[in-house]
């Protein structure tokens, strides 16, 4: 039965489709002589019969004559027209066959081609069936209906009609000068005169007009031309879309200069991505780029290029910052509001930074508006956001605020577990921004920064963590090659922790950290083909490891005062960007760093070539307040250079060395929240890191594509490692819990972005290995007796695409699709027994790996309408964090209870995560 | 378990609605390579001997298995020069005399250990500090929640111990805890066939001997010890001294609590090094399952190879002076009801004497029950009466590891 269905809808489709083919020829039907000299009955009697056209006429019409032509073969409507005109009778047909004479009235034979469907070539008509369905779905300001100009009787006879009207500015009013109408049927077009009227003669039928200018939004309008008539068209305005120019313009070009191993992104360019818990959050767009990873989901901090996240600077308009992240890794600790975009060093950082071995995180936010007053913000299930701007003083001066916080803790509210349902979580963070142009030749600016976490486990723990921060700049242009900034900081990081779990041992515990810093920058074009900066960076870091006190009258705890410590690490720098001949440049410099560890302080003095072990200490040496303790100094290198193949494409090759004298103490895999951080001193020498990169960059099919590739090896010498099974809690001796080891890395990065088009992204591959060896004559002085080991974040394979297409200016959909290699794991070799317990033996460190991570995300953001002249704008973002559901390991792990053992795979978000949230803002679509 | 639930706060946080951080069974793909390390598991104390040392070799993390190493020469030295050698009582276990060596607290002990193939190890002296005695034992009805989705929250007791105060303010502990509960068969001999034929009657047309004392194997009490080790250290305390520290928890629903429930906690005190070997093995299994974990890695005790001090031997020989805490004894609360017992008895005259043809001789006496059950076809209600089958350790509670004899301290 199916069968015979299937075949007769076949035979229909056949007959359909020969049926159309005869249409369509009937326009072009001809005749041959064996028509020619027949009386006027019995040609229309023959031409019916062998051919599919029918004739419509009243025979009193005209009166019976012969048919006679001399050619062999004929159009027959060329035939029917010689005969009849002379009766006054037009000649119509149709596609279906049909042939209409009518005396007096035309019919318009013109429609003929275009009126019905099926005489329309099939490619053409779908793409006028997409057009319509554009008009639908995207604005509204496409109108799909149908406007009637003139009636009928009016055109009667003839083939033509005028459409006339003025073109005026449905929101201002105003008449709309030089807009161009044009018709994308017959492609006729005229332009409205400066009274904003026009006149354009058309064939009579259906026609879609387009009508546009400068400053008004285009238009289409589909009308029904039957007469001369009058059509007023009401436009609205367009809006410029000057940002979407100044990015275009402002893109980097990847190709020239000698800078590698930066990627940079504007929040504007990301703003579709989809992100979880409709956060817009851009250290997690950062980990989709190249070379960037981290341990899993919800760990703080990420790793560049194979080194810890204590090697990496961020920044956010000069104040460092020192904890990145809300809920411990959960949300980025930047409000993407207010940042304007964000540039991510991974190598070749620039000389004016120093102290930081693997990566610079460079985060710009905007500056107010000068001109007028704006407000933005936004409402997603975790956190309501408000930023507002405007001038102090009309293109002179302006502030910019930016607030975020969890609203409530409601959705803790649905969960069963008492602890958790009695818990709260909440963050906030503040940014103010000020700037001040007095003068062209001058540029200052004021900025404060305060994010603040508080996490209170119900009867467990709590966590309290602020950073603070303020920058002032001053950046004077001597004219405008040359140019001095100035800037100075303070940032403070502070962190509090109570632990009640166990009512007798209850303890409270606060530690924090001070960076001060200092920075003066020349630039300076002192001949041609050169760019010299040179500058001074100081900063000075106190740390204060804090008190461990009792928390409640039962605490047993004992006051443990870990103490205080300070370092000043100064530094000259000066480099020099050389172009020797059109196609290379080389640059080159040299950053000098000093660094004081200073008291007041006692220290230990171990044993000369021993390990640091309470056995071996011979003395403890006292410093007075600000009394040097140790100084190291260390030269930082840069040298690059860049080979320009043509205009679109280089080579570059770069070597580096950096120092770093502030590290991290934290033993745990995944950084927990309560790390300390601490000074290079007396014990423990600095980090010092080597990089050699080598790059491919071009700029592909007039600039749509940009590919580069990266290859890169990395040596850093010194990083602090935590022993096995150290405490760093109560250690007043951390260079007793601490070794220093070597890390060696390399990797192959590609990357291939497209900016700009209704679709934008980019894919991106990277291959690396990250390890780490800790040896020493002494067996406890080793990690994983002596042999190197994976560090806990190489992940060897990474793959990573972000895509968004834009179906209009309102409606985008944008996908993540990201893989990765499991990291490395250390799981158990050997089992025994100690009385009835099975006790685990692991041995080799991460010698396996946990599954693979994958994971699709999808989001659909949704513009509102684009009028130009209103309120506020608004826009809906729908997302799915993991849409597959995906249980993607975070860690695996074995546990004995109650005399068994068991494996577990715990997975931080093993379902798909759907989010709403809605952002608004004052003006526009386009507004800033 | 804090950190675990650290993590659902995080990530409940910033769901919506439901939480999707899960923890599922998962066993990866693991070498079957076995390194046969050396492991070494036993103590002296200050309680009387004999002293057992067991020596195996660590088994593959596929299987666990007690491997032991035998033939093995194993000696207690003390620092005063005397020794004993240990003789192998069963495959890898190792024991003093029992007139032999006592710990005496003040002496230091080392043991030393050599091996069929030549290999010895040593470990180092430790010394048999004064005990810290027990203050007090005591339980609280408790709420012990989930530590991850697979588990539900229970009701039960938790124990916690107490101290008096140490003398020295840096005092490691380590606890031992023996439990004795009793239990009952589900069912009463009633019947048991001896192999030998009876006066048959109405309700015994099987020919089996009738009990007629009181059933011995009714009522059992089981000692062991606890597979869960606890340790404590004062030295982040102002004061030397364990106040109501958790010890073992057991929830409602566990049928150790059915009847009576007795713990006797063996305090020791220990070394600083067997502490920190004692604790490393503590955070190793019970820190894994949080957000943010430390790196396991190989917890070596304190037996060196005296060649080669890089191979590594597991386990500890422990240098542990201990004192008693007084025995606790409870009960679970009224409102606990149990009902669950897996034992069902057979009337079925298929069950008895197939299982009477089946069971060897040696094995005899078999034991039988009497049965009252409410007669389904019976509208009048009346109770049938009948003589069962039933799995032999439901009758006979010596089967399941306890003893018939009750302890002394029972009646209370």
């Amino acid at each position: 039965m199916k069968k015979l269905i299937f075949l007769s809808f076949l035979i229909g489709l056949w007959f359909f489709s020969a049926a159309q083919n005869s249409y369509t020829k009937d326009f072009n039907l001809t005749i041959s002589q064996s028509y020619n000299n027949l009386p006027w009955s019995q040609f229309v009697q023959k031409i019916e019969r062998n051919y599919p056209v029918h004739f419509y006429y009243q025979s009193s019409d005209f009166p019976e004559f012969r048919i006679s032509f001399d050619e062999d073969s004929i159009l027959l409507k060329k035939v029917l027209t010689d005969h009849l005109l002379q009766y006054n009778v037009f000649v119509a047909c149709d596609a279906r066959g049909n042939i209409f004479l009518t005396k007096n009235i035309s019919i318009s034979t013109q429609l003929s081609s275009r009126f019905f469907k099926a005489s329309i070539p099939e490619d053409e008509a779908e793409e006028e069936d997409k057009t319509n369905a554009n008009f639908i779905q995207t604005t509204k300001e496409f109108i799909a209906q149908t406007i009637i100009v003139g009636t009928k009787e009016a055109g009667v006879n003839k083939r033509t009609a005028t459409v006339r009207g003025i073109a005026v500015n449905g929101m201002t009013g105003q008449i709309v000068e030089g807009a161009t109408i044009v018709d994308l049927i017959s492609g006729k077009g005229v332009v409205t005169d400066e009274k904003g009227s026009y006149r354009i003669t058309l064939n009579k039928g259906k026609h879609v007009l387009k009508i546009s200018s400068v400053n008004i939004l285009e238009k289409q309008i589909e009308i029904d031309l039957r007469s001369t008539g009058t059509l007023d068209l009401l436009l609205d305005d367009k809006i410029i879309m000057l940002q979407d120019v100044i990015v275009s313009a402002e893109r980097d070009n990847k190709v020239v200069g000698t800078q590698m191993g930066l990627d940079k992104v504007s929040t504007k360019n990301v703003k579709k991505i989809p992100l979880i818990f409709g956060e817009k959050d851009i250290i997690k767009v950062a980990m989709l780029l190249p070379g960037v990873q981290t341990v899993g989901e919800g760990a703080s901090g990420f790793n560049v290029r194979g080194s810890p996240t204590d090697q990496n600077l961020f920044y956010i308009n000069n104040v460092p910052i020192y904890n990145t992240s809300h809920v411990s890794g959960f949300f980025s600790a930047f409000n993407s509001d207010v940042v304007d975009e964000f540039s991510l060093f991974k190598s070749n950082i620039p000389l004016q930074y120093g102290g930081r071995l693997s990566s610079v995180f460079e985060i710009k936010t905007k500056t107010g508006n000068k001109d007028h007053f704006t407000a933005r913000g936004g409402i997603g299930p975790i956190t309501g956001r408000l930023t507002v701007e405007g001038p102090l003083k009309k293109d002179k001066s302006s502030f910019l605020i930016g607030v975020r916080s969890t609203y409530s803790d409601w959705i803790l509210n649905f969960v069963k577990d008492p602890i958790i349902k009695n818990s709260t979580a909440q963050f906030g963070d503040v940014v103010t921004n000020f700037s001040f142009q007095p003068n062209d030749k001058n540029n200052l600016n004021v900025f404060t920064y305060l994010s603040t976490d508080k996490m209170d486990l119900y009867t467990q723990s709590k966590y309290d963590y602020q950073n603070f921060g303020a920058s002032a700049g001053w950046k004077h242009f001597f004219n405008n090659q040359n140019s001095f900034e100035l800037s100075v900081a303070h940032s403070g990081y502070q962190f509090s922790e109570e632990n009640s779990q166990l009512e007798v041992a209850s303890y409270e515990h606060n530690n924090q950290l001070g960076h001060t810093e200092l920075k003066a920058i020349f630039k300076i074009v002192p001949i041609e083909n050169h760019k010299l900066q040179f500058g001074i960076n100081s900063t000075l870091y106190t740390i204060d490891k804090g008190i461990y006190s009792p928390l409640t009258g039962v605490s047993l705890i004992d006051y443990i005062d870990l103490g205080k410590e300070k370092g000043l690490e100064s530094a000259l720098f000066v480099s020099d960007e050389w172009k020797i001949k059109e196609n290379v440049t080389l640059s080159g410099g040299l950053r000098y760093n000093l660094f004081t560890y200073f008291g007041e302080q006692d220290v230990n003095q171990y044993a000369e070539g021993l390990p640091y072990t309470e056995d071996n200490l011979i003395d403890v040496l006292h410093f007075k307040n600000w009394e040097p303790v140790k100084t190291y100094a260390g030269l930082d290198y840069r040298l690059a250079m860049n080979y320009l193949i043509n205009d679109n494409i280089s080579i570059k090759a770069a070597y580096n060395r950096l120092h770093q004298f502030i590290y991290m103490l934290s033993n745990t895999i995944a950084v927990s929240p309560n790390y300390k951080w601490k000074l290079s001193d007396y014990n423990t020498k600095p980090i010092i890191g080597d990089q050699v990169t080598l790059g491919f960059y071009g700029n592909l099919l007039q600039n749509r594509y940009e590919l580069s590739v990266e290859t890169y090896y990395k040596f850093s010498q010194n990083v602090v490692e935590i022993k096995d099974g150290a405490n760093l809690f109560f250690n007043e001796n951390t260079e007793q819990a601490t070794l220093q080891g070597n890390l060696n890395a390399y990797g192959f990065e590609v990357m291939l972005k497209k900016n700009a088009g209704t679709l934008s992204g980019w894919i991106n591959y990277t291959y690396s290995n990250s390890s780490v060896l800790v040896d020493s004559p002494f067996a406890e002085n080793r990690i994983n007796y002596g042999d190197p080991y994976p560090s806990n974040y190489d992940k060897p394979h990474a793959f990573n695409l972000v895509a968004n297409y834009d179906f209009s200016r309102r409606y985008a959909i944008s996908g993540n699709v990201v893989y990765s290699t499991g990291r490395p794991i250390t799981y158990p070799t050997s089992i025994y027994y100690l009385g009835e317990i099975p006790t685990l033996s692991y041995s080799s460190r991460n010698a396996y790996r946990i599954p693979d991570y994958f994971r699709v995300d999808l989001s659909l953001n949704i513009e509102g309408n684009l009028l130009k002249r209103k309120l506020g704008h608004s826009t809906w973002a729908l997302s799915i964090y993991n849409v597959l559901g995906r249980k993607n390991a975070f860690s695996v792990y074995f546990k004995e209870t109650e005399g068994s053992i068991q494996a577990y795979k715990l997975s931080i978000f093993g379902a798909p995560i759907f989010s709403v949230s809605y952002n608004f803002k004052l003006g526009n679509y386009a507004s800033e | 378990m804090q950190a675990n639930r650290y993590i659902q706060l995080a990530a409940i946080f910033s769901l919506i609605f439901f939480a999707s951080s899960c923890v599922e069974e998962y066993w990866p793909e693991l070498s079957t390579n076995n390194d046969q390390l050396l492991v070494i598991d036993g103590k002296i104390t200050n309680f009387p001997g004999p002293y057992t040392v067991k020596l195996s070799s660590a088994s593959s993390i596929n299987e666990a298995l007690f491997l032991p190493i035998s033939q093995a020469k194993v000696i207690i030295i003390d620092n005063q020069g005397n020794q004993e050698s240990l003789t192998e009582k069963s495959p890898g276990t190792y024991e003093t005399r029992p007139d032999g060596m006592q710990g005496i607290i003040g002496r230091s002990y080392k043991i030393k250990v050599e091996l069929n193939s030549g290999k010895a190890y040593e470990s180092q002296l430790e010394e048999l500090k004064k005990p810290v005695e027990v203050s007090e034992v005591s339980v609280e009805e408790s709420w012990q929640l989930a530590g991850n989705d697979l588990e539900f929250d229970r009701e039960g007791y938790q124990f916690y111990v107490s101290s008096k105060r140490a003398d020295i303010p840096q005092t490691y502990f380590y606890w031992e805890i023996e439990e004795t509960y009793e239990y009952h068969s589900d069912y009463e001999i009633i019947f048991l066939y001896d192999g030998k034929p009876h006066d048959s009657t109405y309700f015994n047309p099987y020919r089996l001997a009738q009990t007629l004392n009181e059933d011995t194997l009714f009522y059992c009490w089981r000692t062991q010890n606890i597979a869960e080790r606890f340790s404590y250290s004062t030295e982040y305390l102002s004061i030397p001294t364990v106040n109501k520290l958790p010890l073992h928890f057991i929830p409602f629903s566990d049928e150790r609590l059915k009847q009576k429930y007795s713990i006797l906690v063996k305090q020791y005190t220990i070394s600083e090094e067997a502490y920190t070997f004692m604790d490393k093995l503590d955070q190793q299994n019970n820190n894994q399952e949080a957000l943010f974990t430390t790196q396991p890695f190989q917890i070596r005790g304190n037996l060196k190879n005296i060649e080669d001090d890089t191979e590594p031997v597991l386990g500890y020989f422990l240098v542990a002076s201990g004192s008693y805490g007084p025995r606790l004894l409870c009960k679970a609360p009224a409102r606990i009801r149990y009902n669950n017992t897996k034992c069902t008895a057979d009337t079925s005259v298929y069950a008895i004497t197939n299982n009477i043809r089946i069971t060897p001789q040696e094995s005899l006496p078999l034991y039988f029950t009497f049965v009252y059950f409410e007669n389904p076809d019976n509208s009048m209600g009346e109770a049938i009466e009948a003589l069962a089958w039933v799995r032999q350790d439901c009758l006979d509670c010596t089967r399941k590891g306890g003893s018939n004899i009750k302890p002394e301290y029972w009646d209370w």
